[in-house]
């Protein structure tokens, strides 16, 4: 049975993974308002939660974005009607 | 119909965004039983597109995720949340995909989202819940006029004509800051090389508007300010 306050922690958790994906690693307002709202909650858990949050590896911390060269790309459809959204490309 | 929505990173600009098309097959002969429907679709016979959400000019940039839904045309919004609730169920599974009658969903995102795909997916359903309530696009607005000349240095001069000001001036809700930009040939000329075609970047700064609401305003036209030929227009008529 976990608390509110752990769920809180791993909502909130889940959002950060999101906003650093979206940003692709770098910093942002978002980013700032998710972790002041972790560091809420992590106030409220329990020692015990706080072991389990502890003895995770941590998943939200990776920063670093990926960079291929060729990924899915998406084309110019407005400039180029009834072609495919997205193509395998060199990434502009 | 296939509705899309994907979110795109331009290494140029250092942004994202999520963008949104809707487009219909009006008639054309497309098996919505198959199996690979959604496929041929998306990868073949998109359609014509009628309505788009835009935050970052399309073409060339990194696909960060995509949420596809394809189906014969004038799916009521029901079961088109039937089938984005069946996607989202799914979201764990390889491949991601989840079919109800003849309209089918997928899902797919470059790694790192480890556990959160949830709330991505749910921005892209947003997109394109919003899109199919929007209108769509008719064509019937005359494109904004932008002149093409030279300037005092010889260089390119890029100016919004006075109608076209007031038009972006009325949707925008503002003056515009600048009616003219203006450039050095060689510039344009190595800045297209390049990036390709400068016109919706010059556009978007000369109105003020969001590539979206210049889109809804009927595109721009690039005219040349002496002879009057039409130069250019983005999107291209028909788009």
């Amino acid at each position: 049975m976990t608390s509110p306050a752990y769920e809180d922690y791993r909502r909130h958790e889940r959002h950060l993974i999101h906003v650093r994906w979206v940003n692709r690693g770098a910093a942002s307002p978002q980013e700032d308002e998710v972790l002041d709202a972790m560091e809420e909650a992590w106030t409220r858990l329990t020692e015990d939660e706080r072991r389990v949050v502890d003895a995770e590896p941590p998943r939200s911390l990776i920063r670093e974005p990926p960079a291929p060269r060729r990924a899915l790309t998406d084309r110019d459809i407005l400039d180029a009607p009834r072609t495919p959204v997205r193509a395998l490309g060199e990434v502009a | 119909m296939y509705a899309t929505a994907h979110r795109v990173y331009s290494r140029r600009r250092d942004r994202q965004g999520v963008n949104a098309f809707l487009h219909v097959h009006e008639g054309q002969s497309i098996d919505w039983d198959a199996p690979d429907a959604l496929d041929r679709v998306a990868d073949a016979e998109p359609g014509r597109c009628v309505a788009e959400r835009i935050l970052l000019l399309p073409g060339g940039n990194e696909v960060m995720s995509y949420l596809d839904l394809a189906g014969p045309d004038g799916q009521p919004v029901a079961t088109v949340q039937e089938v984005l609730a069946a996607c989202r169920e799914r979201l764990g599974e390889r491949p991601q995909r989840a079919r109800i009658g003849q309209v089918s969903g997928r899902f797919g995102c470059v790694a790192g989202l480890r556990g959160a795909e949830e709330l991505e997916f749910d921005e892209l359903a947003a997109a394109l819940l919003a899109l199919l309530s929007s209108p769509r696009r008719t064509g019937a607005s005359s494109p904004l006029r932008v002149l093409v000349g030279t300037d005092a240095a010889g260089g390119v001069e890029y100016r919004l004509d006075a109608e076209s000001a007031e038009r972006a001036r009325r949707a925008t809700g503002q003056p515009r800051e600048r009616l003219s930009v203006g450039a050095a040939r060689d510039v344009v000329e190595e800045f297209e090389r390049l990036y390709g075609d400068l016109g919706p970047e010059l556009a978007l700064v000369l109105t003020g508007l969001s590539a979206d609401d210049l889109v809804a305003a009927g595109g721009v036209r690039f005219v040349d300010a002496r002879s009057g030929r039409t130069l250019r227009e983005w999107p291209r008529p028909g788009a």
